[in-house]
């Protein structure tokens, strides 16, 4: 089955007073999804519950967004980012990703929980959208999608490091 | 069939078997006879459709019981996910799910922002956006609090820096200054060894000293026997010089008589001899006119003979009475050169006698005065003993005082390195804690 990535160019927009909420078990497979979140993704439940949470995925974010998401997550850490996402009809929609493993009695990962809030706009245009268009670029120019992701996350990584900021003092500082 | 009944209650199935029922029950009144078979099964499909209806309506209260169950034991991950329509009861359960989606988020947002803050980070807030009513209350006063921690973490870092300062500073002129008291306690140690050895050797010259001055004293006292002592001598050798003296001039005057009678003897001698001489000539003539007599004077010749011979004879006893008294001249003349010699001699011892005798007083006088310096002598080197007993306990006292001030600098330092030590490691986990 191919994916649709197919897209309007329509921005979809929800509330201020709305978070949209998803929960994944360990392998990223949504098992719980709230309203806003069908709504905004135009999801039925039957579509969302057990599809895998790139189904929301936008082609023009950059993969090594995700692949630190899922390295901070996994390591039993929050991580907040800019995430553009695609519904499913082509549309898209900018949130303000908070991304947390939910843990069990015994403090072990038992899945994840992500919070989305309505982004500030203007960090979006000044700062995220040039980062993930030049990381995109990064990752585009590899032939190896792997590498290429690999590429971006080190252009990252030296982005941080020459602004002397974590990732978390970055995304808190715009 | 799961979208027909999530688009219609069961409460309209009820309602169209209901409906049916009385359709049925109409006609049969009526007396129309349309199959009752059919109004009937349209009526039981109603009622199934009903009964399916609430089943499911059921599942989902069960299914929200069960949640806010565990909800009620603080499980905040249970969801009702599968709601499907948009009934009361699925509108219920979805605001359900919301309830605990705030609850959630905050209890999330809460925990990592206090984490955060355990670990000194204090950029991670509580994100507030679509927190709603309490939660956002809850999560204001959570950033206040933040707010004010942050603010009172950075004045209590710059008062730290500032106390870092300055007990570096203080431990460093610590160390300073207790290497300098060291220091001068050794000086003070060195010098007060240095000065209970000089004192001793002080005392130790002070009691030689007067050890000497008492050996001085005894031999002044001997001297001054001693010169009573000559001075009675001298006295004496005086007088005995002055008797010696007056023996001599008598003996002088004596001899003075003897050469006189000397003189006269000789003068008495050559009258003699000129008597002797005369008598010989006499004699001689005598002779030679005996002769001439021949031997009528033969014995006129031999008297006169015998009488040249006595003359011969008493000119050569007067010869010797002169040789003798020349002798005697002789010894008279050297006895008056000794008796003279010795005058003089007496005389030089007589003066000698007389500036030995001034010489001793002079002595005398000289001797006093040394034994009255000694004795002064003698008391300051009593005195000096004294102070010097003194000194020395000073000294002592000073020595004790600085092996007490070396050892309090030894002390210092190490409570200055400990302090250093302590103030390190309370600023180490000053450090650790903000």
């Amino acid at each position: 089955m191919t994916v649709d990535r197919s897209l309007t160019g329509r921005e979809r927009f929800f509330e201020s007073s709305d978070v949209i909420v998803t929960k994944t078990d360990l392998k990223g497979r949504i098992t719980y999804a709230n309203r806003t979140f069908l709504n905004i993704a135009n999801l039925d439940v039957r579509h969302a519950l057990n599809a895998p949470h790139s189904l929301i995925r936008h082609p023009d974010m950059p993969r090594c967004v995700f692949w630190l998401l899922w390295e901070t997550i996994q390591a039993g850490k929050e991580i907040f980012a800019y995430v553009l996402n695609r519904a499913v009809n082509g549309d898209h929609y900018w949130v303000f990703a908070h991304v947390t493993p939910s843990f069990g009695e015994q403090g072990e990962i038992i899945g994840y929980h992500s919070n989305r809030r309505v982004p500030r706009r203007e960090p979006i245009d000044t700062v995220i959208k040039p980062i993930y268009a030049e990381l995109l670029a990064v990752e585009n120019s590899h032939a190896n999608r792997k590498d290429g992701m690999h590429a971006a996350v080190v252009a990252l990584t030296e982005k941080l490091k020459s602004a002397k900021v974590s990732y978390d003092e970055f995304i808190f500082s715009i | 069939m799961t979208s027909l009944f999530s688009r219609f209650s069961p409460l309209l199935f009820i309602a169209l078997a209901g409906v049916l029922g009385l359709v049925a029950v109409a006609l049969a009144v009526s007396g129309l006879a349309l199959p009752a078979y059919v109004l009937g099964g349209l009526a039981l499909l109603g009622q199934v459709l009903a009964l399916i209806g609430l089943l499911r309506e059921r599942r989902l209260v069960v299914e929200v019981t069960a949640m806010l169950k565990r909800l009620k034991a603080g499980d905040l991950e249970a969801r009702v996910a599968r709601i499907e329509g948009s009934s009361p009861i699925e509108l219920l359960a979805w605001e359900a799910n919301d309830v605990i989606d705030f609850a959630d988020a905050f209890v999330r947002e809460a925990t990592a922002s206090l984490e955060a803050v355990s670990r000194q980070v204090y950029y991670r807030r509580v994100i507030t956006t679509g927190m709603p009513g309490a939660y956002r209350r809850g999560a204001d006063a959570i950033n206040a609090a933040t707010d004010a921690m942050q603010h009172k973490i950075k004045n209590f870092a710059a008062a730290r820096g500032t106390f870092e300062q300055n007990t570096a500073h203080v431990v460093s002129d610590l160390a300073t200054v207790t290497l300098e008291i060291g220091a001068a306690a050794r000086q003070i140690g060195a010098a007060a060894g240095s000065t209970t050895e000089r004192t001793a050797a002080a005392v130790a010259a002070s009691g030689e000293a007067r050890s000497n001055l008492e050996t001085v004293a005894a031999a002044t006292e001997q001297l001054n026997a001693s010169i009573a002592e000559i001075s009675h001598q001298i006295h004496r050798t005086a007088e005995i010089a002055h008797e010696a003296k007056r023996e001599t001039t008598e003996a002088n005057v004596r001899t003075q008589v003897l050469i006189k009678s000397a003189e006269r003897v000789r003068q008495v001698v050559a009258l003699i001899k000129e008597v002797a001489d005369h008598t010989n000539l006499i004699a001689l003539n005598a002779t030679i006119e005996a002769a001439r007599a021949g031997e009528a004077g033969r014995g006129f010749a031999v008297v006169a003979n015998e009488v040249k011979n006595l003359a011969g004879q008493s000119a050569r006893a007067a010869d010797e009475i002169t040789g003798h008294v020349t002798e005697i001249e002789g010894g008279v003349g050297a006895v008056s050169g000794a008796i003279k010699a010795a005058s003089d001699v007496i005389t030089a011892m007589d003066e000698a006698a007389g500036s030995i005798a001034s010489a001793m007083e002079e002595q005398s006088a000289a001797t006093k005065e040394i034994a009255r310096s000694v004795e002064q002598a003698l008391a300051s080197a009593t005195t000096v003993a004294g102070n010097m007993d003194g000194v020395q306990r000073a000294t002592g006292e000073t020595q004790k005082s600085a092996t007490g001030l070396s050892q309090s600098s030894a002390d210092l330092e190490t409570h200055s390195g400990r302090l250093s030590g302590s103030v390190g490691a309370f600023l180490d986990e000053l450090k650790k804690v903000i």
